[in-house]
């Protein structure tokens, strides 16, 4: 990779990824894998955390979420605050235990549990190129 | 199912654990130490902290409001833990941060402070990032 300082290129921010998981070791893994693949990654464990980094950050761009999580509220329900409130940010959905056709109906992608985590990777980049 | 995504982690470097139930706090300060060149796990509670303790992760120093956490935790990490530091911020605990105030000033008021008070910790382990 060429520096920045040679090429004369304004830098650019890495990308900030909002990663929302109720599972601690499954959260800390997928965080910490982004974060080594040149990710700003930030954490979440359920939906009122998300939306407040959401609220507080302004800078996030994907926010990959499961789709069940700790409390009442859902990852659909997150799903429908980001279109109203955030509709910049992409979505990327992962679960274990939800059908992918329900949540490809919402016309978000999808990652089935358990993945690998280059799988994420390579996703959330597809999400930052369609942008 | 957990352990196929873990497992696929586990060579991550030996870690900083920083423990905080509120959020942009938690962000704050965990970007604070990555900057600094330290590898941070983040966890929202103390049961989340045992949990990374006991799944394996190398994890060096257990830091945040831990009185906040209740005894025991701090008693579970000295007794099935004992090569984990313990680092509390909490507002009644003077002993590491010298800055008066509320626990949210003492945890993020002087990041810097923080940051030299934690290294100064560790010493020569490497929990870089």
């Amino acid at each position: 990779m060429v520096p920045h300082s040679v090429t004369g290129e304004t830098p650019q921010p890495d990308p900030v990824v909002l990663v929302v998981e109720d599972d601690v070791l499954i959260r800390a893994a997928a965080a910490q894998y982004l974060r080594g693949t040149g990710f700003d990654v930030l954490e979440a464990v359920d939906v009122d955390e998300a939306v407040t980094i959401l609220r507080a950050a302004g800078n996030v761009r994907v926010v990959f979420t499961d789709v069940k999580l700790a409390g009442q509220r859902t990852g659909f329900d997150l799903l429908e605050i980001i279109r109203q409130d955030f509709p910049h940010v992409k979505v990327l959905f992962t679960s274990g235990v939800v059908k992918a056709d329900e949540v490809e109906r919402a016309g978000i992608p999808f990652v089935r549990k358990p993945y690998f985590l280059f799988e994420i990777e390579r996703h959330i980049k597809s999400l930052l190129t369609a942008s | 199912m957990s352990n196929v995504i873990y497992l696929a982690a586990r060579d991550q470097p030996a870690s900083l654990l920083l423990v905080e139930r509120d959020p942009l706090l938690r962000i704050e300060v965990a970007a604070h130490l990555r900057k600094a060149g330290l590898s941070v796990l983040e966890a929202v509670n103390g049961e989340e902290v045992l949990a990374l303790l006991r799944a394996g992760r190398s994890i060096h120093l257990v830091l945040g409001r831990l009185q906040g956490e209740g005894s025991g935790l701090t008693a579970a990490v000295q007794r099935d833990f004992p090569q984990v530091k313990l680092f509390d911020c909490s507002a009644t605990n003077t002993s590491k941060i010298p800055q008066s105030g509320t626990s949210e000033t003492r945890l993020s008021h002087d990041l810097a402070a923080l940051e030299m008070a934690i290294k100064d910790m560790i010493g020569g382990m490497d929990v870089s990032n």
